[in-house]
C-alpha cells in the first residue's frame, strides 16, 4: 500500500536573479513500512525531496500526498500538526535541546503528539537508560543520535525520515547507529527513508531511489537486501 | 552543563517542559536574564518615581488646602501688635490666630509656634497627616526636630534675645511643611507665661470683608495662593507623562534588543521544536512566558525601588517641606500595567520573528 506519493514536485529557490532548480518535475511513490533510500551526490536534491516529504518545505508546483492527503497546500498550522503525528526525523546533526536532559528532550514529545510512546523505555531500547539526566553535552556523537532516534520514534510517527543519519559520526559508531535505527524502525513497523551518498547504505534498502540534478535517475527494487553485517563499510 | 538545586527535588520532574526549558534558559543565560530584569526594573522606577511625585505634590497641596490650611483669608498682622486688640480682631472675624516667634532651642534657632484655633481654619497635623488636636500640656516638634528630644522628656528653650528659659515636655511630633517649629497652644503658652503676641489672624471671611484696622500689615487670598501652586502641578504633570513614555520607550529599547538577543541564540533550538511539531503559537508562549516571569519578578522588585528613590529624593531636595510620601492607587495600578504592557508588546514583537524562522536554513551546519 502507498503511504507516500510524488507527483511532478518541482522546487524553485530563488536567490536575487538566480532561480536554482532543487526539484525538476519528480514522481515517485514509496510503499508503507519499506526501508527507502534516496542516493545521490551532494547538491542533487535528496535534501530537500526529504524537507518536502516531512512538511518542513513546500513544493513550488506540483503534489505531494501522504497518506492520500495532500500535504503540499496546507497551512503553517496544519504541517505543524503532520509533523507531529506523522513523520520523525532524525538529523545529521542531532539537533537536541542543549538546555534539555535526554529524557527532557524525548518526553518533549509528548506536549505535542496525541498518542506518543513512553520516553523512559523508548531511550530504554536504545540503551541510554544510565544517562536519562545527562545533558547533550555530556554524551558522544553516537549517543546524542540515539537520543535523537528515540525522540523521533517517541512520537510514534508512521515514517522516520533520516538525513545523513551517520554523517557525523565515525564509520564504526555510524553502523552501530544505523544498525538500531533499522532495528527499530522493523520492530515498530515504521516506514524509513534515509537520505545519504553512501552506497553501503544503499545495499541494505528495500527501495533505492537515486537523484541527480534535482530529477530521479531511477527507483531500484531490491529483492534481497543485504543485512548490516554482510554489507562492506 | 552544570545542574542547579532545584532540579534535584521531585517537583522538578512534574514541570512542563517549557517551565524547564525556561528555567534552564535563564540560568545559563544569567547576565542577559539581569539585564532584562534590570531594564524592566528601571522602567518600573521610572514609572512609580514619575507618577509617585505628582500623586505626592497633588497629595501636599491637597493636605495644604484642605487639612493644613483651611480657611480663605489669611491676615498678617504689624510687628509688636497689641495681643489684646489682635485677639478681638480674632474674634470679631470668627478666625483663628497664631503667633510665630523665634526661640533658642538647643543653639539652633528654630521657630516657636503659639496656636489658637478653635475653628479648626489653621492647623497642626501629625506624622500622618491627620489633624491634631493641641495639648494643653507640653510642646510639638516638628519632624526636622525629632532627633531632639523623645516623647515624654523634655526641652529647654529661651525666646530670640531674651535670657529667660522655658522648659517644657514635649507631648509628640507634627509635620511642618513650612518653618523648623516648637508648637503649643495658646493655653500652654499662658502656663508657662511666655510672652507673645499674635501674629496672623486665619479667617473664613473674603479678602474684600475685612474691615480695615492698624493692626493689619497684609492680606493674603488662599484661592489665589493654591492656583499658583496647581499651575506648577500642570506643568509637572506634562512632565510626568513624559517621564512615564521616557521609561515606556526605555524598557521596549531594552527588551527589544535583549529579547533579539536571546532568539538568535536560540534559533537553532526554536527551528527544531517547529521541525518536531510545535506551533508557531506553543513557541510564542514559551518566548512570552520567559518574559512575563522576568517581568512579575522586576515590578516585585521595582514597585519598593521605585518608592524607595523617590522617598530619598524627597529627603534629599525637599527635607524643609516634610513631604510625606503619598502614592495612590492608580500609581500603583497604571506603573503596573505599563510595564506588563512593555513586556507583553515586546514579546509579541519578537515571537514574529520566530514565524519567520526558515527550519531548513536554522539546522544547516555544524554545531
Amino acid at each position: 500500500m502507498s503511504i507516500v506519493k510524488f507527483d511532478n514536485v518541482t522546487r524553485v529557490y530563488q536567490t536575487g536573479e538566480h532561480e536554482l532548480k532543487a526539484l525538476d518535475h519528480v514522481s515517485f511513490t514509496l510503499d508503507e513500512g519499506k526501508f527507502v533510500v534516496i542516493l545521490g551526490p551532494s547538491g542533487a536534491g535528496k535534501s530537500t525531496l526529504l524537507n518536502m516529504l516531512g512538511g518542513l518545505d513546500s513544493p513550488t508546483e506540483g503534489t505531494i500526498t501522504v497518506n492520500d492527503k495532500d500535504i503540499s497546500k496546507l497551512s503553517d498550522n496544519e504541517l505543524a500538526d503532520f509533523r507531529a503525528s506523522t513523520v520523525g526525523f532524525v538529523f545529521q546533526f542531532y539537533n537536541l535541546i542543549p538546555t534539555l536532559t535526554v529524557y527532557e528532550n524525548v518526553e518533549l514529545v509528548s506536549e505535542i503528539s496525541k498518542n506518543h510512546l513512553d520516553a523512559k523505555q523508548m531511550i530504554e531500547e536504545v540503551g541510554l537508560s544510565d544517562h536519562l539526566h545527562n545533558f547533550p553535552s555530556e554524551l558522544s556523537g553516537g549517543e546524542q543520535q540515539r537520543v535523537s532516534i528515540a525522540r523521533a520514534l517517541c512520537k510514534n510517527p508512521q515514517i522516520l525520515l533520516c538525513d545523513e543519519p551517520t554523517g557525523a559520526l565515525d564509520s564504526e559508531t555510524g553502523v552501530m547507529v544505523l544498525k538500531l535505527l533499522l532495528k527499530m524502525a522493523k520492530s515498530y513497523g515504521k516506514t524509513i527513508v534515509i537520505v545519504t551518498h553512501n552506497q553501503s547504505i544503499a545495499k541494505m534498502a528495500d527501495v533505492v531511489i537515486r537523484v541527480k540534478n534535482g530529477k530521479i535517475r531511477s527507483v531500484e527494487e531490491q529483492e534481497n537486501p543485504m543485512s548490516a553485517d554482510e554489507v562492506e563499510w | 552543563m552544570r545542574k542547579l538545586v532545584w532540579e534535584r527535588t521531585k517537583l522538578w520532574d512534574k514541570l512542563r517542559f517549557g517551565t524547564k526549558w525556561n528555567i534552564r534558559d535563564l540560568s545559563r543565560h544569567k547576565s542577559r536574564s539581569f539585564m532584562t530584569l534590570f531594564g524592566i526594573v528601571g522602567c518600573m522606577v521610572l514609572m512609580v518615581g514619575g507618577l509617585g511625585m505628582r500623586d505626592t505634590m497633588a497629595g501636599f497641596l491637597d493636605l495644604l488646602d484642605k487639612d493644613i490650611s483651611n480657611y480663605a483669608t489669611k491676615v498678617n498682622l504689624v510687628d509688636n501688635a497689641d495681643s489684646e486688640k489682635a485677639k478681638a480682631l480674632a474674634t470679631e472675624l470668627d478666625g483663628d490666630w497664631e503667633s510665630l516667634t523665634g526661640i533658642s532651642l538647643g543653639g539652633d534657632t528654630v521657630s516657636l509656634d503659639v496656636v489658637h484655633n478653635p475653628n479648626e481654619l489653621y492647623n497642626i497635623i501629625d506624622e500622618d497627616n491627620r489633624r491634631i488636636k493641641l495639648s494643653d500640656d507640653g510642646v510639638y516638634l516638628c519632624l526636622r526636630l525629632k532627633d531632639k528630644a523623645r516623647i515624654g522628656e523634655k526641652i529647654t528653650f529661651s525666646p530670640y534675645g531674651s535670657k529667660e528659659t522655658y522648659t517644657a515636655k514635649v507631648v509628640g511630633y507634627n509635620r511642618s511643611i513650612m518653618t523648623e517649629s516648637v508648637t503649643i497652644s495658646d493655653t500652654f503658652a499662658d502656663k508657662l507665661g511666655i510672652e507673645y503676641t499674635p501674629t496672623a489672624v486665619y479667617t473664613n471671611k473674603n479678602i474684600n470683608d475685612i474691615p480695615s484696622s492698624e493692626l493689619i500689615a497684609g492680606k493674603q487670598d488662599k484661592a489665589q495662593l493654591m492656583a499658583t501652586f496647581n499651575s506648577f502641578v500642570s506643568i509637572m504633570d506634562g512632565m510626568v507623562i513624559i517621564l512615564v513614555v521616557a521609561a515606556a520607550v526605555l524598557g521596549i529599547v531594552v527588551l527589544y534588543n535583549l529579547g533579539i538577543m536571546s532568539y538568535v541564540e536560540r534559533s537553532r533550538e526554536l527551528a527544531t521544536l517547529k521541525v518536531l511539531g510545535f506551533r508557531n503559537k506553543q513557541i510564542d508562549r514559551l518566548l512570552i512566558s520567559q518574559n512575563l516571569w522576568l517581568t512579575v519578578i522586576g515590578v516585585i522588585i521595582g514597585l519598593p525601588a521605585g518608592v524607595g528613590v523617590l522617598n530619598w529624593l524627597l529627603l534629599a531636595l525637599a527635607g524643609e517641606y516634610e513631604m510625606k510620601l503619598m502614592l495612590g492607587p492608580l500609581t500603583y495600578c497604571v506603573s503596573i500595567l505599563l510595564t506588563f504592557g512593555v513586556s507583553l508588546l515586546v514579546g509579541l514583537m519578537v515571537a514574529r520573528k520566530n514565524r519567520k524562522i526558515d527550519m531548513v536554513e536554522a539546522l544547516k551546519g555544524t554545531e
